[in-house]
């Protein structure tokens, strides 16, 4: 009998104690040829080269992202390529809240082959409908992407 | 007699309710040095460590473990290929060169074809001694000629995980 109480009361407190915060893990990738283009045009514009949908997002929720991507200068000249981590509200969007910073290099041709390596950790601070993460290229002439020699990953944790 | 059974009995829930409660109180802490959150302008060329992004996670416990991404851009003026060397410390202020290594110090040349280098660091890290250090530190060094330091094209970003 005695146990029996013991039993229910611990119960009892474990449903009143027990954390109702304890994390889960999802995990995303974009896969292989997860490409999203052939080829970077060189109007200095950013289109999105890999996207994940992480589906819906909380506020606290932490993101843990890798991306890189091999970009190649078949050229004769100097050619900038900027890159970026995103969220956004769609697979094609090119706004949204930035989870890294843009920035950039030149890919000479005697280099041939540029390959942007951008990660990022971000707390979402806000509910949001925001839940693509998107990574941006831009260059400042033609660039082709190789196929499946990059991809994006991200890891999602919910506190 | 029977409230003081009762009390027991709360007593034993409470405990081994807490008890599970320790087991599953992992945490986890995100910080992000920001926008435009460079200590520097130029990293002048004269191979001395300087700090480029700092930031303060707070006391830190043995076995926890940090996750340290950071990346910056720095440009080269001259005509010369310019090597730059960075790496990532646990140090006791901000602007310390030195502490805990988390990141290996490697660099590379930054040509003046490619114009810009963009060191990438990464770092997963436990701690596995008790520290006072609490500061994530991007360290870099220019040699011979200096590098401008591009003000919002990088940033240090750690996740402390508190198990």
């Amino acid at each position: 009998m005695r146990g029996w109480r013991a039993t229910v009361t611990a119960l009892l407190g474990l449903a009143v104690f027990a954390p109702a915060h304890a994390a889960t893990f999802s995990n995303f990738d974009s896969g292989n040829f997860g490409e999203l283009l052939t080829s970077s045009p060189g109007d200095d514009a950013y289109r999105v080269l890999y996207s994940v949908d992480l589906g819906s997002l909380a506020k606290g929720d932490i993101l843990v992202v890798a991306c890189d991507a091999e970009l190649t200068n078949h050229g004769s000249a100097n050619v900038g390529l900027a890159s970026q981590l995103r969220l956004g509200t769609s697979v094609s969007d090119l706004g949204g809240v930035e989870l890294d910073e843009a920035n950039q290099f030149l890919v000479p041709p005697i280099m041939l082959h540029g390959v942007p390596y951008k990660h990022a950790i971000y707390e979402v601070k806000t509910n949001t409908a925001s839940h693509f993460v998107n990574f941006l290229i831009a260059s400042t002439g033609t660039l082709a992407v190789e196929q499946d020699y990059g991809r994006l990953q991200v890891l999602v944790i919910h506190p | 007699m029977r409230i003081g059974q009762s009390l027991k009995f709360l007593a034993f829930g409470l405990v081994c309710s807490m008890a599970a409660t320790t087991s599953y109180a992992t945490t986890y802490s995100v910080y992000d040095s920001g926008n435009f959150s460079e200590l520097l302008t130029t990293c002048p060329g004269d191979e001395i460590s300087r700090v480029l992004y700092s930031v303060n996670v707070g006391p830190l416990s043995v076995n926890d473990i940090l996750v340290v991404d950071a990346e910056s851009e720095l440009s080269n003026p001259t005509s010369n290929n310019v090597d730059i060397g960075t790496g990532l410390v646990l140090a006791a202020s901000s602007s310390a060169t030195t502490g805990r290594v988390i990141g290996s110090h490697n660099g590379f040349n930054v040509t003046n074809l490619q114009f810009h280098g963009v060191p990438v660091k990464h770092a997963v890290y436990k701690i596995a001694s008790p520290t006072s250090l609490q500061f994530v530190n991007q360290i870099v060094d220019c040699a011979a000629y200096d590098l401008i330091v591009e003000p919002d094209y990088g940033r240090l970003q750690v996740l402390v995980i508190h198990p």
